[in-house]
């Protein structure tokens, strides 16, 4: 009996400190898993997990080669202008916001930017109007410039994420670059290559 | 029968002792060492941190940031993004992150300047959507069980007093008082991780993709104005020399330049010009001028021809 009685004595204790052990399982739930964590200022759909698709697109292509907006099989003149509507399109499977950087390349990307004779124009739903060395954007909103293009690929045209851009769809964007009709005379012949990067990303708070 | 009935429920008692035990360390120690949990809710750091991961972050300074740290700072719009650094401007003790998810073709768009950033120590794939579900009514309702289960074992020790143990003793009372004790300093625990939890909570952060689209070929050449292809001798006469050179295309006029080096100019209308001077020599070249309205671009100088006006004109 008095055998009996200790074993039990030394069992309760331990069942006892087990079962408090075990709630501890509760704690990190409690500390990382708390309502608040989902109600945070990030907009977060329950808790449904997602991995969707990003794909950002320009006139349906990944990297896109421009056809009319540049200026050198007919060499641009002071005062001459090219366009070119540019397409983005949201062709992954969640909603996209989209930022754009660009700048000059090449040989005389440093004269052209001293020089600030090479405006970008950027108009939302815009059209073309003329065409070759003479054509410009028209209608729609102008969204950007006219702003001298500079010689840092980097520079922000589009800074703050535009869209968002639902899924399949797209914003049509003319690009009209314009060489400044007092371009000085030492610019003869001088040629760089704009490029720009358009950046989709799926934040789209 | 009661032994093997009995063994279950106690090994699975002591398994949950064990992890309950670890979680409980893990937490009070990552608590007291400023750890945050930081919850990545997109891919863009996979394959390393997929969708789901549950990372650990703790507090350092701008100053003590390298390239390759993963950290979570947040945005201007006051999202929180947990990326790679790829590259750090420091100005004094603030600096200046270019980030990057390792999933992602391109950097963030966005730079962020921070004094201080919460910097990944570690993680574990996929605990997130373990601490997701947890959350959910269904994962609160299994937990709520659990928890009143061990409640429930901490009561009533072993599930009651054995059969034969005769009528119950003060040794045996004594251990049912501290049983109160340890309940209620459990609840009070409980309590306190609710209501702190919050409060130590880092919320979700998101950890956007990016994809970046280049657009190429935009090659924007400025034109020239073309030099005359011919500049000429032409008729020769007495106390005269006449020049004659070949158009170019646009061309609003052009500058002849004469005399000794070329030294001086005439701005002629059409491609010739009869030079009628006293006895003189020197060398002469034309120009091209195109007018744009707000400038006019010159070609360069055509070839030279060197003249003697004289009563027996030269020009070679």
């Amino acid at each position: 009996m008095a055998e009996h009685r200790r074993q039990h004595r030394r069992r309760r204790p331990r069942r006892r400190l087990r079962a408090a052990l075990g709630l501890g399982v509760l704690a990190p739930v409690l500390a990382v898993g708390s309502f608040a964590f989902w109600t945070d200022d990030v907009t977060v759909s329950g808790t449904t997990f997602t991995a969707g698709v990003l794909d950002l697109q320009v006139n349906a292509s990944d990297a896109y080669v421009t056809s009319t907006l540049g200026m050198s099989g007919t060499p641009m003149l002071p005062g001459n202008t090219s366009a070119e509507v540019l397409t983005v399109k949201n062709n992954g499977t969640v909603p996209l916001k989209y930022t754009l950087t660009g700048g000059l390349g090449g040989a005389d990307a440093a004269t052209f930017n001293t020089a600030a004779v090479l405006r970008l124009t950027i108009v939302a739903g815009g059209t073309i109007s003329g065409s070759g060395n003479a054509a410009t954007c028209t209608g729609g909103s102008t969204i950007y410039g006219p702003t001298a293009l500079t010689d840092v690929a980097s520079t922000a045209i589009i800074g703050t994420r535009r869209g968002p851009i639902a899924v399949a769809g797209t914003e049509a964007l003319c690009f009209q670059i314009s060489f400044d009709a007092a371009a000085a005379n030492s610019l003869q012949g001088k040629t760089a290559t704009a490029t720009f990067t358009a950046t989709g990303t799926s934040d789209v708070s | 029968m009661r032994a093997v009935v009995g063994r279950l429920p106690d090994r699975l008692l002591t398994a949950v002792a064990v992890l309950g035990g670890l979680a409980l360390l893990a937490t009070v120690v990552g608590f007291a060492a400023g750890v945050r949990p930081v919850y990545l809710r997109s891919g863009s750091m996979g394959p390393t941190m997929p969708t789901g991961t549950l990372a650990f972050a703790t507090e350092v300074s701008a100053a003590e940031l390298e390239v390759g740290d993963v950290v979570c700072v947040r945005t201007g719009t006051g999202l929180r993004v947990t990326h790679r650094v790829v590259a750090i401007e420091v100005f004094g003790g603030e600096a200046v992150l270019t980030l990057k998810g390792d999933a992602n073709a391109t950097p963030d768009a966005e730079t962020y300047r921070v004094s201080a950033a919460y910097r990944v120590v570690g993680h574990v794939p996929f605990l997130g959507r373990l601490v997701a579900a947890a959350v959910r009514p269904w994962g609160m309702a299994v937990l709520g069980g659990v928890a009143v289960g061990l409640l429930l074992v901490l009561g009533r020790g072993d599930g009651g007093r054995p059969p034969g143990a005769g009528p119950p003793t003060r040794r045996h009372r004594r251990p049912s008082g501290r049983h109160r004790a340890v309940v209620a300093s459990g609840v009070a625990t409980g309590v306190a991780l609710a209501v702190l939890g919050p409060g130590q909570v880092t919320g979700a952060w998101a950890a956007p993709w990016t994809d970046g689209v280049a657009v190429t070929g935009t090659t924007l050449t400025a034109g020239t104005v073309a030099t005359p292809a011919t500049f000429s001798c032409g008729a020769l006469g007495l106390l005269s020399v006449q020049f004659t050179w070949s158009a170019v295309a646009g061309a609003t006029n052009y500058t002849l330049h004469y005399g000794s080096g070329g030294s001086q100019t005439s701005t002629v209308a059409g491609t010739s010009a009869t030079l009628t001077t006293a006895i003189t020599g020197g060398t002469a070249w034309v120009v091209a001028n195109r007018s744009f309205g707000g400038v006019t671009w010159s070609s360069g100088a055509s070839n030279t021809r060197s003249y003697t006006v004289a009563v027996v004109s030269l020009c070679s």
